[in-house]
């Protein structure tokens, strides 16, 4: 802690990374109420400090799969903004030429293996991006997200399961904000928390604080190491909240008490690792105006170079589904 | 020329594709030590040790995505499902993820995975280990979908679909494994999307898939003598298909006679007719006709599992009814 | 399973059917698809054949008897299957006719009395049956042979008609109904254009309307070859025709200049080596052109013994299919009727028709610039422009002109 705390550029680089998965959400909303952004829109408001904090102990060659609540995934992975905004908006220019949309997607070239609009479906893509490290002896290590709900399917048990047998570098980092969609995690789970499970599995298992970036950090920076290693697995639970309701059009009012929402709005990750800086003196406020706007200019251009991109061709609707483009004729 | 199983066409297939390619590597129930459910990896494990060929916990769906994460960072896994029935288990990872995850990402990746699995009646294994669920894959886009007929083209296709930069199903059919057949030595590799031609005729086309070409060529042994001359084409890849090769049997024949072991209701069989209809309808001499397993579970007596499957003698009274004009319309 | 045998409907004007023979008696065996009698329609005489194996146990029609369709004629049954009540019914109508009860023309009343039969589960014969059934590849292959399909669904004794069934139907009809004469318009009464007409028709329009006609016409001293057939009758009472004699020059020709015997057939010109020539036969009920099979093996004699049996086996309608196919060449004559000269409609798919008219004695410079009377026969040749070309056309009409002008050359 002491350490990083002292490493203003990095503790810059965290602030900046969780300001920009907020403004960017943000945008979405705004985006999205003004009927410009079509589908849906699963916000990532409140959590943002378990993406950066996990993603910032990673290094460029490592692998990450998220979830549909994957933008903050995408963005602490250090993905083109430009692309992503153009891509949430079906724009040609976009991540996946306006084919996958919010939920899907993903940056090879940034070992982003995708998000993913089946709940659990990206434990196992992440646990075989760790077996392929580790067979082509890489170093490489797999770090897989999801949230609470997705624990209970049968993909986290199976793939936690084979990757504690063959202490593949996987680290599944779960997200518990305490609701898959309506229902209260604790309505449906008899363990007090996600992480306990790990034990069933011999492996470790850890709970962090999700709202305080540097503890996600410094806890997945273990993780990684252990990886790295050639030690197995760990389970990470990061306890968190969604401001918003499952996606924009649910309000999220209606299954949870709106009192137990401004307890955890008081404990946003951005305003109190902001404060947190400010009173240490690592940065004055003049200086986090700075970032403010700076990131605030990032996701003006996001949105400016989405909407001036053209949307897709209609012939491109048949493009892409198999690898070689002179085959694809024969296959439709 | 030597004679070598269908089981064993399979495991030299595998065999030369590691020998070539490091890449390749295998997961599955029991594909290790036992050598495979069907002897279809016998050997395998001895020569490549247990990170090539490793055997699976039984988490069909989760193991098919591991061989997934594998084939995205720059694996060539083959995966075993031992029955196609258990292919609905890992329905998720097959149907929504290795089937789509190019097109979702615009192109960006490939997924260069075979998943083996098995098909097929005849073994008294009923509802829930004797379906053939191929036309449930090649439903969903983004999937290829291959129907070996014999050894030497589960060698030649098997071979063509390890080193395919797609996610191909590739069907074995149970009663083919212990049969033997003239594989030739050395490289072989059969192209995807090119039906055989596996008898010239010029009566009836009748397109056999899988195990019901060696039938339909039983049947046809029998026909010959009473002077009816069907043409064989062997399907080979329903995904691709080759539709070419049918149109142009039919356009000569008249008559399409389509014979598959899934069952009939919205089957290839339907798919086929379908494109026969729209592209050669008046080239047509008689309705389509089809053989497939009847609409019902597989049971399990044997009676009643040779009342509901396609046999060599359905395919031989079919085609003498067909050629009678008999009971059509 | 006693079935009563049918007089079957055959086209859809035939109202009755002659018997013209019984080929088995009362209490013959009968095989399935076997002849069992021959029938002569409006059109001709047909074999009718059994759909079923049994004993012919009862014939209610003589030979020579007509009756209207769908009418019985006779039993097929078993052995010692009995058959009294079948025998009761149908003489109780068939003695309602012969009393003099009018048969309904009406269509509905035909159908009724049809229905009277199916009621007592007698297989109506499938020729009448309602319900045939026609592939789209029929129906293809029926239009690009200029078939109206409607008028031959009747002929076909199975419940699918396929491709086969209508080319079988067109080999066996095409030389029945080529064209050739021009028609001529005499307005005595009202009939339906259909059957036979119809199907000569639509195969006169097909000819013209695929195949660009272009014709030659030309003119030829005959003295020589009159001078020969007077002869020849003599020495031989033999009876040479003048049309025996054109046969035999256009077989020669033919065979000096093969590219005449030839077809359009599906992209492709066909070369016979077989001269078969067609014989145009003007009857009644229409043209019919029965076939003098390899014409360049027969000599003049044999030419004439086969022309005289087949003219007189169309006279008398009673020429088979093998009669009137496989023509390649056809030869119109209307000279016996006094035509001076005209044009023919080709025979599709042949090539050529030459349309011979009266020879008529006429004025005519000789060699030596005298003016001499002469027979002169006019003749005009029409080609399929497709595949033959003017010059092709005039050098068969110049060699045909040589022969008959001086027909010693035919021994050289």
């Amino acid at each position: 802690m002491l350490k990083i705390l002292r490493d203003s550029d990095f503790l810059a680089k965290l602030f900046k990374d969780m300001l920009k998965i907020r403004l960017f959400e943000n945008k979405v909303v705004e985006l999205y109420s003004n009927g410009i952004m079509p589908g849906l829109a699963h916000l990532y408001i409140g959590e943002e400090a378990v993406a950066v904090g996990v993603c910032n102990a990673l290094s460029e060659q490592d692998y990450v799969t998220s979830t549909h609540r994957g933008h903050g995934h995408v963005i602490a992975r250090g993905a083109d903004l430009n692309k992503m905004m153009a891509e949430i908006l079906g724009r040609r220019t976009g991540y996946c030429k306006g084919k996958g949309g919010s939920m899907h997607i993903i940056d090879m070239t940034k070992g982003l293996l995708g998000a993913n609009g089946i709940v659990a479906a990206g434990i196992p893509i992440a646990t075989g991006a760790g077996y392929s490290a580790k067979y082509r002896k890489t170093k490489q290590v797999s770090v897989v997200f999801f949230g609470d709900a997705a624990s209970n399917h049968g993909n986290f048990h199976e793939s936690i399961n084979m990757a504690a047998a063959w202490k593949l570098p996987v680290i599944y980092v779960c997200e518990n904000n305490l609701y898959g969609i309506s229902v209260d995690i604790r309505k449906v789970t008899n363990t007090e928390n996600i992480a306990d499970r790990a034990c069933a599995y011999n492996i470790p298992g850890q709970i962090v604080d999700g709202n305080d970036v540097v503890a996600v950090f410094e806890i997945a920076q273990k993780a990684v190491e252990r990886a790295r290693q050639g030690l197995g697995p760990t389970l990470i639970e990061c306890k968190t909240y969604r401001w918003k309701g499952h996606h924009l059009a649910d309000p999220g009012t209606i299954y949870r008490a709106e009192k137990e929402r401004k307890e955890w709005i008081q404990k946003c990750p951005i305003k109190n690792f902001k404060e947190r800086m400010i009173k240490n003196n690592t940065f004055s406020e003049k200086e986090i105006i700075i970032f403010e706007n700076e990131i605030k200019e990032l996701i003006d251009n996001a949105t400016e170079f989405a909407l001036n991109s053209s949307y897709p061709e209609k012939s491109e609707a048949y493009e892409d589904i198999y690898f070689s483009a002179k085959e694809e004729e024969v296959y439709l | 020329m030597r004679e070598i199983t269908y089981a064993q066409a399979i495991s030299e297939a595998i065999d030369e594709e590691m020998r070539r390619d490091e890449k390749v590597i295998m997961f599955g129930e029991d594909i290790g030590i036992k050598g495979g459910n069907f002897g279809q990896t016998q050997g395998l494990y001895e020569k490549y040790g247990e990170w090539r060929i490793k055997d699976t916990p039984i988490s069909e769906n989760s193991f098919v995505g591991l061989a997934l994460g594998a084939a995205l960072t720059g694996l060539r896994p083959i995966v075993e499902i031992m029955y196609s029935d258990f292919l609905v288990v890992a329905g998720d990872q097959i149907f929504n993820q290795l089937a789509k995850i190019r097109y979702m990402s615009g192109g960006q990746t490939k997924v260069p995975l075979t998943l083996c699995t098995t098909i097929g009646m005849g073994r008294s294994t009923a509802a829930q280990h004797s379906q053939s669920l191929h036309a449930l894959v090649s439903h969903v886009p983004g999937l290829k979908v291959v129907m070996p007929s014999n050894a030497t083209e589960a060698k030649g296709l098997l071979k063509t679909a390890i080193r395919d930069d797609n996610p191909v199903i590739f069907f074995e059919h149970r009663m083919e494994f212990n049969q033997k057949h003239n594989v030739p030595e050395g490289e072989i590799l059969i192209p995807f999307g090119k039906a055989n031609i596996v008898k010239e005729g010029k009566d009836i086309t009748v397109v056999g898939i899988a195990r019901e070409v060696s039938n339909s060529l039983k049947a046809s042994e029998r026909l010959v003598k009473e002077g009816i001359d069907i043409e064989i084409i062997d399907l080979r890849t329903i995904v691709p298909m080759d539709r070419k090769t049918i149109i142009n049997s039919v356009k000569k024949t008249g008559k399409l006679l389509i014979v598959d072991e899934g069952h009939e209701r919205c089957g290839v069989a339907a798919e086929i007719g379908m494109d026969i209809i729209k592209n050669v309808f008046f080239d047509l001499d008689l309705p389509i006709e089809r053989i497939c397993t009847k609409n019902v579970p597989i049971p399990f007596s044997p009676i009643l599992e040779e009342e509901i499957m396609p046999t060599e003698d359905k395919i031989y009274h079919r085609v003498k009814r067909m050629m009678r004009r008999d009971n059509i319309g | 399973m006693a079935k009563y045998i049918i007089m079957p409907k055959l086209s859809f004007n035939m109202r009755e059917g002659k018997i013209i023979k019984w080929l088995k008696q009362e209490g013959e065996q009968v095989q399935e698809q076997e002849t069992i009698l021959q029938i002569e329609t409006d059109k001709s005489v047909i074999d009718f054949e059994s759909q079923i194996s049994g004993i012919l146990r009862k014939i209610f029609i003589k030979e020579g008897e007509t009756v209207p369709v769908t009418l019985p004629i006779g039993i097929i049954a078993n052995k010692e299957e009995d058959i009294s009540i079948m025998i009761k019914e149908a003489l109780e109508i068939l003695d309602g006719i012969s009393k003099g009860e009018e048969i309904q023309e009406e269509i509905g009343q035909e159908i009724e009395l049809k229905r009277e039969f199916l009621k007592k589960e007698v297989q109506s014969s499938p020729e009448i049956c309602e319900s045939v059934k026609i592939s789209p590849r029929a129906r293809k292959k029926a239009k690009e042979l200029g078939i109206d399909i409607s008028l031959i669904k009747n002929k076909f004794s199975k419940k699918i008609i396929q491709e086969e069934d209508i080319i079988e139907f067109f080999n066996k009809e095409k030389n029945v109904v080529i064209g050739g004469i021009p028609t001529v318009k005499v307005i005595a009464k009202e009939v339906p254009y259909s059957g036979m007409r119809q199907i000569i028709g639509n195969r006169l329009s097909e000819s013209k309307l695929t195949a660009p006609h272009i014709y030659f016409s030309t003119s030829v001293d005959m003295s020589n070859v009159l001078g020969i057939i007077e002869s020849l009758k003599k020495e031989q009472e033999i009876n040479i025709t003048i049309n025996d004699f054109l046969v035999f020059v256009l077989a020669k020709v033919l065979t000096e200049q093969p590219k005449m015997n030839s077809s359009l057939v599906d992209n492709k010109i066909v070369y016979y080596s077989s001269i078969n020539i067609g014989i145009a036969v003007g009857l009644e009920e229409g043209l019919v052109v029965p076939v003098i099979k390899e014409a360049e093996k027969k000599n003049l004699n044999e030419i004439a013994k086969e022309s005289k049996r087949l003219i007189t086996l169309a006279h008398e309608k009673r020429l088979m299919p093998e009669d009137y196919q496989s023509g390649t060449f056809t030869i119109s004559n209307l000279g016996m009727f006094g035509i001076e000269e005209f044009t023919a409609i080709i025979n599709p798919p042949e090539s050529g028709i030459l349309a011979i008219g009266s020879i008529q004695r006429k004025p005519v410079v000789n060699s030596y610039d005298q003016i001499v009377i002469r027979p002169i026969l006019k003749m005009t040749l029409s080609v399929d422009h497709r595949i033959i070309d003017g010059i092709v056309a005039t050098q068969f009409l110049n060699s045909v002109k040589k022969y008959l002008f001086n027909p010693g050359m035919l021994l050289l």
